[in-house]
């Protein structure tokens, strides 16, 4: 008797913890601002790019997917190579998966042209349609930056020229951050896939 | 019997500690921080950006003199390496000591299953000479 009760408490715990796991969403990320009244959730602000392929890149172009963001300049000595290792094995396992997108910004707008970029991508071995490397006014990057929660700035002592964090951002269909990994944790990056599935999962 | 016993475990301990021991140690230091952001901590390079080192035909062939200057002054781009054009530019490491180029070409040649050559300090100092006049 006593058994078959620890079994059943054991039982029921199993079952709150598998209701809990599968009702689990991703939080919003950044301030809520009440406007109006209204709760208002931080989102990303309309940009415009241009692409390695010269394609205009605009918030239209991720209307109804996610997106996965990251800073990143060509020629970075550092972390660069390594993020953009982890970069390409979320491209490889939603290589089947239209509803995911990557963006890619360079933060070095003076040497990163779109031949540049082009080629770097191409070397990399990625397709224009599913992972966007962009280039655009300088500021504007920076000044993107900064909703994305991603350090980037000029400093004429950090390797290459420019200080910027390694992160990963998923944002969602309406702009809104959801989730971010350290892109050079490989640990981290795999932790960040199993929460792509979570917002895939809730927003499809 | 009881001390052939204790033998092979002693035996066995030693084997298991030399095998845990890194190759080339400072090799190994040198190579976490100036080359495996590029060339990878396992050495397997990034698609057609940067040349893997682990298995790599170029690395096992190249000459002394040909590998210390790669490393000591870089290379603007447009090595091909095992039929592979690699046009990402390679930064020059001017600072690096005979010694410390001899470790790091060691710790590269022999190691992540790599089993190539060993690099003799005499022959190392002289590409070294030979790269920097």
């Amino acid at each position: 008797m006593k058994i078959s009760a620890t079994t059943s408490i054991l039982c029921l715990l199993g079952v709150l913890v598998a209701c809990s796991e599968r009702d689990k969403t991703l939080p919003i990320l950044g301030n809520v601002e009440i406007v109006d009244g209204d709760t208002v959730y931080h989102q990303i602000p309309d940009f415009s790019f241009i692409d390695q392929d010269s394609q205009i890149i605009t918030p239209s172009v991720f209307e109804d997917k996610l997106y996965v963001a990251d800073f990143f300049f060509t020629s970075c000595p550092s972390i660069c190579p390594i993020v953009k290792k982890q970069m390409l094995r979320i491209y490889d396992r939603y290589a089947e998966d239209d509803r995911l997108l990557l963006l890619s910004h360079s933060i070095d707008t003076r040497r990163d042209s779109v031949p540049r970029l082009k080629m770097y991508a191409g070397n990399l071995g990625i397709e224009s349609a599913r992972w966007h490397m962009v280039t655009g006014v300088k500021d504007e990057i920076f000044k993107l930056a900064n909703a994305y929660f991603v350090t980037a700035l000029e400093d004429e002592n950090a390797p290459g020229g420019y200080d910027h964090s390694g992160r990963l951002i998923l944002v969602d269909k309406k702009k809104h951050v959801r989730a971010w990994c350290n892109g050079t944790d490989e640990k981290e990056v795999t932790r960040f896939m199993d929460e792509i599935d979570l917002l895939l999962d809730e927003s499809y | 019997m009881k001390v052939i016993s204790v033998l092979l475990v002693m035996l066995a301990f030693l084997l298991s500690h030399h095998a845990c021991q890194s190759s080339y140690p400072q090799g190994g230091r040198i190579y976490s921080t100036l080359c495996a952001s590029c060339h990878m901590k396992d050495g397997s390079g990034l698609e057609k950006l940067y040349p893997p080192l682990n298995g790599s035909n170029y690395l096992a062939t190249a000459s002394v003199d040909t590998l210390v200057c790669r490393i000591l002054k870089g290379h603007p781009g447009g090595i091909v390496a095992d039929g592979v054009l690699y046009n990402e530019q390679m930064p020059a490491y001017p600072d690096l000591k005979p010694a410390e180029m001899t470790n790091l070409l060691n710790y590269i040649s022999n190691n992540w299953g790599n089993a190539f050559r060993t690099f003799h300090p005499q022959d190392v100092e002289k590409a070294h000479k030979h790269c920097s006049d």
